[in-house]
């Protein structure tokens, strides 16, 4: 398995994994869509800040930031990551930036934001991290909220998403307390999971009618290694790079 | 049953009345209005729940943050349009503690997306707590536990 992963994506399952892990909850949810068009999503480091208002508007990840995408050597693993203390630009840049951008609700605001305060945990300064094994699991930390998924097909058009969301045991009540207000973001309901449960099955109904049909865009070139941003597919194509030879295609 | 017990049992009907009246009619900024102010509502499975497992898909444990749900609803997230329509029974009355009062009710939901599609989304029952105060009953609690462990699609409006 250690083989399998490699250093590169094995070390950021490390900095996640760093005590005994507590199961918080698990749930589930059936998405219409096939389960590739659910793993482009995971590992398109470029749509989270087009698409999710909460990590734009409450900058919690955002392409000024400090951020970048690793890939494994076989294509087969990614893990992108955000440093979200580190801006590239100052906050004004950065809003000045996204000011087109319809994600960045600019007057919304939260009665009660206290439960996007991240506690000191990791050690790093990544606020979230992304990471994804070939060909169907999910590792995510979105700040304290830590929760692995399994993507399952159950059909060409349907697929069953497995949440587990975890803490460890060394968590005092106050850290569990704050992952599960975090959890918030993730999941069916989340703020921001639950985007991307719908954004599936708009693509695969897009699909019939246009099978013949075929557009390319080389964002970020059309290489699939490690990269110190996220404005590019790399990951996406190190996907394909994995699952076609596999396929014999 | 003594009068008191029937005149409390039409009250609560009505608050179960009111409360789903306003999910089903998109009524959503009254929402938090039914609930405390230091309030907990949890929504989760059958699954977590009987394992004592503490997740919510939503969890909130202030009214502010039900605002917040409901802020993030109409003008951040991204789902397509859809309605509930909230059926309740079966509600069972616990005892009184002082000006609280344990509850349970059965609820199913059904949901129509913006192109007709109907599925029965969930069915379960709220575990809730209520409060006296000022004449009406608000819950202190409410957790919705949903007897599949599957959400279709996504989880918006609240239950």
């Amino acid at each position: 398995m250690a083989n399998y992963i490699g250093n590169l994506i094995g070390s950021r399952i490390h900095r996640v994994m760093h005590g005994k892990p507590k199961i918080l909850g698990t749930t589930s949810q059936i998405l219409h869509n096939n389960w590739k068009l659910y793993f482009e999503n995971v590992r398109d480091t470029y749509h989270a800040t087009l698409l999710h208002s909460f990590f734009t508007t409450f900058r919690i990840s955002r392409l000024t930031s400090e951020g970048g995408v690793d890939i494994a050597e076989s294509g087969a693993h990614h893990a992108s990551y955000t440093r979200n203390k580190v801006d590239r630009v100052d906050q004004a840049t950065s809003d000045q930036l996204y000011a087109g951008i319809p994600s960045l609700r600019e007057n919304f605001r939260l009665a009660d934001p206290s439960f996007l305060a991240m506690a000191e945990e990791f050690g790093d300064d990544t606020t979230t991290q992304i990471l994804s094994l070939f060909p169907n699991f999910v590792l995510q930390q979105i700040q304290n909220s830590i929760a692995l998924r399994l993507v399952l097909p159950k059909g060409p058009d349907k697929t069953e998403l497995q949440w587990t969301y975890i803490g460890f045991e060394e968590d005092d009540a106050e850290m569990t307390a704050l992952r599960l207000a975090q959890a918030n973001l993730v999941g069916p309901a989340g703020y921001v999971s639950m985007e991307d449960g719908a954004v599936g099955n708009f693509i695969q109904r897009a699909i019939p009618g246009a099978e013949e049909e075929c557009s390319v865009l080389e964002m970020g070139g059309f290489g699939h290694v490690s990269e110190a941003n996220r404005t590019t597919e790399a990951s996406v194509r190190s996907f394909w790079h994995a699952y076609r030879p596999l396929m014999g295609f | 049953m003594r009068l008191e017990a029937v005149v409390r049992r039409l009250e609560l009907e009505q608050l179960y009345t009111d409360y789903v009246h306003c999910l089903d009619a998109d009524e959503l900024e009254h929402w938090p209005d039914f609930f405390t102010e230091d309030c907990l509502y949890r929504v989760t499975s059958a699954e977590n729940y009987e394992a004592g497992m503490p997740l919510g898909l939503i969890h909130a444990t202030s009214r502010n943050m039900l605002k917040d749900r409901v802020s993030a609803l109409r003008e951040a997230n991204i789902y397509e349009p859809q309605r509930y329509r909230h059926l309740v029974s079966s509600i069972k009355i616990g005892e009184e503690l002082g000006e609280t009062l344990d509850l349970v009710a059965n609820f199913i939901v059904v949901r129509t997306m913006q192109e007709g599609d109907m599925t029965l989304f969930g069915a379960g029952r709220y575990v809730d707590q209520v409060k006296h105060a000022n004449g009406t009953w608000k819950f202190a609690r409410k957790t919705v536990v949903l007897d599949s462990r599957q959400i279709d699609t996504l989880l918006a409006i609240p239950l």
